[in-house]
């Protein structure tokens, strides 16, 4: 932690007053509680209005965060090119709350593919720009987390703008960024000074939360060197008894706060006479790689199955130095042939000898 | 925001001319709105107005931008499209991405390009880029086949290259009727007992993914390694620019790294060659 940064106690009351300020300059999404078909709770962002107030969790938000950087389908280009190719030269300010630390890293991943070479993504760009995010530790992890095997933590570190620690009453509030010092001061009234022991409590919740999360995955004691091992095993049986439930449904790749895979496809525009739209594909799909004439290149889907993984795991490292998951464990939650990706690298690993 | 900056809009062109190489290509001239600088081997998204997409690496030199060829073979959604276009039509260009061929590697060298039906193409262009400057190369060998004299591509210009000095030309057909006093079977036969000094060759390969993976097997054969070949991989492309996710081969992606790609690089990972 950085103890240069601005930090604060805000209480429940005045968390609402500064998201009715920061309502004043665009869209505020915060997450709310739903029954899911369980009868669990699930915590979907809906866009804050009368009546909606945030509802700390302690637990991720259902929608990964990519969807507020880029949405399942959006027009992209207009052509003929006209006059102004955008109307909307900027996008609007968004601010996100509730943000958990394994969707905050995945802006990581995002950023690598989408910012970092000479054919940025300016519609990414926008988004990336224009949106505040205040991100909370979390409290209560679910089986399906694990974070820490990903070699996360359950409470985010850098690049939020404003982080929310949940403490009796209130929040302790971190700033993050200039942006984030900006506002602090800007509305010092609804802060008050940290005390020293909403510091341990914190502290207290942190390493609490770590420690449940390590104790969920303690049958997990993945390879720490997970690439090598998809290196080794790529050709291997396993991935057959794995792929046996998947029903190429794309919900593991979808929800994935990492995965960013899309097609472009163009129809009849409106403002100008042709329109190309960016729509997510997953490469799970029988079509994704299909080419004019009926090949592809990963025909079978084992293959379809595999490449998540050597793509998360071996093929990122090797491109940006990093893995392209976070641990947030929504491909685990929304799969219904139950496949878990700790369990398939557990079994990888049983059968490769020296990999750690 | 202007057209310019977004890597998804295309610039506007328009077919000049439309030529037909054979029952089933086409070459397509195209002139540009703005002229588009590239390298050999580099490619561009062409776009049929309101039908999409397809990547193609132009035909003619590129030192030759304010005219772009694109030879183009009839079979799938958009490559049908673009055979139905005339004289007059419009079409988007996006591009120029990927690297390109690495004409740098092939100075000093015996060259092999062995080209596939409607794989001549991206090579051609490469093909004139070498003639321009052919005293930079020790030899160019190149090795066409096809699979019926009628499916050959470019013959008006064959008698023409093979007359260059330090220029090897040989053509071969899978089948074809008596008529044919050339060579027969695929392009592989013609690799048996070529006249180059191995060592100092590097090979360029364009075809269809089967003729890549049995071309491959015949250069490693015959003593090429695998650092020694340059390979043009089919995927399917949407973006272009490495974002879209589905033309990797490995960590590799052939609109960003490619489309040619050293065999070294990519032959330990899988389905180099699916089908």
């Amino acid at each position: 932690m950085n103890s240069d940064r601005k930090i604060a106690f805000l209480s429940d009351d005045n968390f609402e007053k500064l998201l009715d300020v920061l309502g004043r300059k665009g869209d505020v999404y915060i997450p709310q509680a739903f029954e899911n078909r369980t009868g669990g709770l699930d915590y979907p962002y809906e866009r804050r209005s009368e009546g909606k107030t945030f509802v700390y969790a302690g637990y991720r938000p259902s929608q990964p965060l990519k969807t507020f950087m880029f949405s399942g389908r959006m027009k992209v280009a207009e052509y003929p090119a006209p006059e102004s190719a955008r109307s909307e030269s900027s996008e609007k300010f968004q601010v996100i709350a509730g943000v958990a630390a394994c969707d905050l890293i995945s802006l990581k991943s995002l950023d690598a593919v989408f910012l970092q070479d000479e054919f940025t993504d300016i519609f990414y760009k926008d988004k990336r720009d224009n949106t505040v995010l205040i991100t909370a530790d979390c409290s209560e992890p679910r089986e399906t987390c694990f974070c820490t095997l990903a070699g996360n933590a359950p409470y985010p570190k850098n690049g939020f703008d404003l982080n929310l620690s949940r403490i009796a009453s209130g929040f302790i509030i971190e700033a993050g960024s200039g942006r984030a010092e900006e506002i602090m001061n800007q509305n010092a009234q609804l802060f008050s000074p940290v005390k020293m022991e909403q510091l341990s409590a914190r502290d207290n919740n942190r390493a609490e939360t770590t420690r449940k999360v390590e104790e969920i995955n303690k049958d997990y004691g993945l390879s720490k060197n997970r690439h090598k091992l998809l290196e080794i095993q790529r050709e291997c049986d396993e991935w057959y008894s794995h792929v046996r439930t998947c029903i190429e449904c794309g919900a593991c790749l979808f929800s994935c706060p990492t995965c960013h895979c899309f097609l472009l496809y163009d129809q009849e525009g409106d403002s100008a006479e042709f329109q190309r739209v960016k729509e997510w594909d997953a490469c799970v799909y029988a079509g994704y790689s299909k080419m004019a004439g009926g090949g592809s290149p990963r025909f079978g889907l084992m293959e379809r199955f595999r490449h998540r993984y050597l793509h998360k795991f071996e093929y990122y490292p090797k491109n940006f130095g990093f893995e392209a998951c976070t641990g947030c464990g929504r491909c685990v939650e929304g799969c219904m042939g139950n496949i878990d990706m700790r369990k398939v690298f557990k079994a990888l690993d049983q059968i490769t000898v020296g990999v750690r | 925001m202007s057209n310019s900056q977004n890597p998804y809009a295309p610039l506007n062109g328009i077919v000049e001319q439309v030529i037909v190489e054979t029952p089933t290509i086409k070459t397509l001239m195209v002139r540009p709105d703005t002229q588009i600088p590239f390298r050999a081997g580099q490619f561009m998204q062409l776009t049929v107005p309101g039908v999409g997409e397809a990547p193609f690496t132009p035909s003619s030199s590129p030192n030759r931008v304010e005219l772009l060829d694109f030879t183009i073979l009839d079979t799938g959604t958009v490559t049908h499209k673009l055979h139905n276009l005339n004289k007059g039509d419009r079409v988007g260009l996006r591009g120029p991405f990927g690297k390109g061929y690495p004409v740098d590697k092939l100075k000093g060298k015996e060259v092999l390009v062995v080209g596939g039906g409607v794989g001549l193409a991206p090579l051609r262009s490469l093909l004139y880029v070498l003639f321009d400057e052919i005293a930079q190369f020790k030899r160019v060998s190149i090795k066409y086949g096809a699979r019926s004299p009628q499916d050959l591509v470019y013959k008006n210009s064959f008698e023409k290259w093979s007359s260059i000095d330090n220029v090897d030309f040989t053509v071969t057909v899978d089948g074809a009727g008596p008529e044919w006093k050339g060579n027969t079977g695929v392009v592989t036969t013609i690799l048996d007992n070529i006249d180059i000094k191995i060592s100092d060759s590097i090979a360029v390969v364009c075809g269809p993914e089967i003729m890549l993976k049995f071309v491959t097997l015949k250069l490693i054969d015959i003593g090429y390694k695998a650092e020694q070949i340059y390979l043009s991989m089919n995927r399917r492309m949407s973006c272009g620019t490495g974002k879209c996710g589905r033309c990797n081969i490995g960590p590799y992606y052939l609109c960003k790294d490619g489309p040619d790609m050293n065999y070294a690089l990519i032959k330990d990972y899988p389905n180099v060659f699916g089908m």
